[in-house]
């Protein structure tokens, strides 16, 4: 699929648009479909104007300019925008304006970004289906009484939509993925220590992954291209050059080794969903790539590891919004009073279940059976992972085991929800990168293939998925 | 896990993270953190060891740099964000 990007860079370096016509044709977008679908929680229209003719101002002069210049983006509302509110679609930050941005959003702007607006998420990235938020939930731009899928629902629906090109998400569990398969769009979460977390508010500290949704591959290596690259703010970023995904992204598949995890087309994934999925993985044989079927016999106990870990994490990270230093504060005759009633007023009944969790898994008693035997478990699923990447190039399956569900039809049922995540989770145990592609429907909804390769090797998940890619058009 | 020690956690585990949780809320946490122990129980059959502790995957650790005074102009744009301020304080109940 030819990049979108690209195809507006053109338009506007020939000036055949300028980027502030770009920006009001971008609202005017956002403004017709809003109403159905609730992608944003807020549009920064103030600042984006400021951007764009910034932009507008660089064309005339005839500067050379990065692919990125001049094009609106959406970006998730975890991810600290300097002097726009940045809300974690949380009660806790619904007044929060960051005087700082996020390293991501500093690198887009060095490349010329317009910033449209801060997408609606679950309540701090803590969902699978954008319900839990401040201004209610997302609809799928495919079937309004559909979710979009969550944490990056906003996001990933915005760019479904057409309201724009690229949006940043971030993925912890599968928040960039899921949402992109229920949504029919590319979502792509790095190896860890890729992209810096730094002005990117925690989850998960050792799951979390900024990553880009967008309409085609191209554009998802794109964006990660620009994004990508050691911070010295964030110190569990990766160091050293960031391999380049694409100059090998229109390579094809010939020869390469292509496993099919048996237990990524279990019970639990929908028949039609497997169906699809398996469809997409002949025509990647019939590309010349070599199938094989592996086994990843951990795949089982991945989201038992993943819940503890990330849910112990969660109780770490979120212990700082105690009503003292920045936003909300509720009661205020003792500090015990500010800290319970702040914290039981600001945050929603996922994220306090989340936090109670965490606690429990950390707590004297049971950190070891918890905490510490699901660290092990995790380092088994990280080998697991390694020792089936020397047999095989990548792995595929479904991204999520079912379409887009009802809104509304999860949120009494907190196991049934995460396991929307089944196939998701493993790849941030492992700490692997993996994109997701649409790759055909199941019940007339979309469908993703999820495309995983060994740490490092993005350069596979962009090649495989531009197949794929090819294949769905 | 008892059944009993199930049906104190929930406010014990309120008291620890310090949420202040209503009744209602109490009761519907109490059912649903007592099944999602159950299911993250099964990690326990898994061999495995925890030694040396496992926190990062990427196999990133002990990342230093040198320790050099820098200037940071963020001081009082920082302190707009908090609830309560005085002077260049942020504002808090007495301790004592």
């Amino acid at each position: 699929m030819p990049s979108e990007i690209k195809n507006l860079s053109e338009k506007l370096r020939k000036g055949e648009i300028t980027a502030v016509q770009l920006l009001n044709d971008t609202y005017k977008t956002i403004e017709t479909k809003e109403k159905k679908i609730n992608a944003f929680i807020s549009l920064t229209k103030e600042q984006a104007l400021v951007q764009a003719e910034a932009v507008d101002q660089k064309l005339k002069n005839g500067e050379q300019l990065s692919l990125l210049v001049g094009i609106p983006c959406a970006i998730k509302d975890l991810i600290c925008v300097e002097g726009t509110k940045t809300t974690a679609a949380s009660k806790m930050l619904e007044n929060f304006v960051p005087p700082y941005d996020a390293e991501v959003i500093t690198r887009l702007r060095e490349n010329g970004a317009v910033f449209a607006g801060k997408t609606n998420l679950d309540e701090f990235a803590m969902g699978s289906s954008t319900e839990f938020s401040l201004i209610g939930p997302t609809h799928n731009p495919l079937d309004e009484k559909l979710v979009p899928g969550g944490s990056s629902g906003g996001s990933a629906a915005a760019v479904a939509a057409g309201m724009v090109p690229y949006a940043l998400g971030t993925d912890t569990g599968g928040s960039i993925r899921e949402p992109a398969s229920f949504c029919g769009i590319v979502g792509f979460k790095p190896t860890y220590g890729r992209i810096s977390r730094s002005g990117v508010i925690a989850y998960a500290s050792s799951f979390d992954q900024v990553g880009p949704l967008t309409r085609t591959v191209e554009d998802a290596a794109i964006v990660y291209e620009a994004i990508a690259g050691p911070d010295p703010k964030d110190s569990t970023t990766l160091s050293g050059v960031v391999p380049p995904v694409s100059p090998t992204l229109r390579d094809g598949v010939k020869g390469l080794r292509v496993g099919v995890p048996k237990e990524y087309f279990g019970e639990g994934v929908e028949k039609e969903v497997a169906k699809t999925a398996k469809q997409a993985i002949e025509k990647l044989r019939e590309n010349g790539a070599i199938i094989s079927e592996v086994s990843l016999p951990l795949t089982d106990v991945a989201l038992a590891v993943y819940l503890i870990l990330t849910r112990a994490e969660a109780s770490t990270n979120l212990a700082r919004y105690d009503g003292v230093r920045f936003g909300l504060r509720s009661g205020g005759k003792t500090m015990e009073e500010i800290y319970r009633k702040t914290r039981g007023d600001g945050f929603g009944v996922e994220v306090k279940q989340r936090i109670m969790l965490g606690t429990f898994a950390l707590s004297s008693g049971y950190a070891d059976k918890y905490y510490k035997q699901a660290t092990a478990v995790r380092r088994e699923i990280a080998k697991e992972y390694a020792n089936v990447f020397e047999g095989v190039d990548v792995l595929v399956g479904p991204a999520a085991p079912e379409v887009a569900f009802p809104i509304g039809s999860k949120t009494d049922d907190p196991l049934r929800m995460y396991a929307a995540d089944v196939l998701t989770v493993p790849v941030n145990v492992a700490g692997v990168p993996a994109i997701v592609v649409p790759c055909g429907r199941a019940h007339n909804l979309p469908v993703g293939l999820q495309i995983i390769a060994a740490q490092g090797r993005e350069d596979l998940c962009f090649r495989v998925g531009a197949t794929a890619e090819a294949n769905n058009e | 896990m008892t059944e009993t020690q199930k049906n104190t956690i929930v406010p014990h585990l309120a008291d620890l993270a310090r949420l202040e949780l209503s009744a209602k809320e109490e009761k519907r946490y109490e059912k649903d953190i007592a099944e999602i122990i159950d299911y993250v129980g099964k990690i326990s059959e898994i061999e495995a060891s925890s030694k040396p502790l496992t926190t990062t995957i990427s196999g990133v650790s002990n990342v230093t740099r040198v320790d050099k005074v820098e200037q940071s102009d963020l001081a009082d744009e920082l302190l707009v964000c908090a609830p309560k301020t005085r002077d260049r304080l942020v504002s808090v109940p007495k301790i004592l």
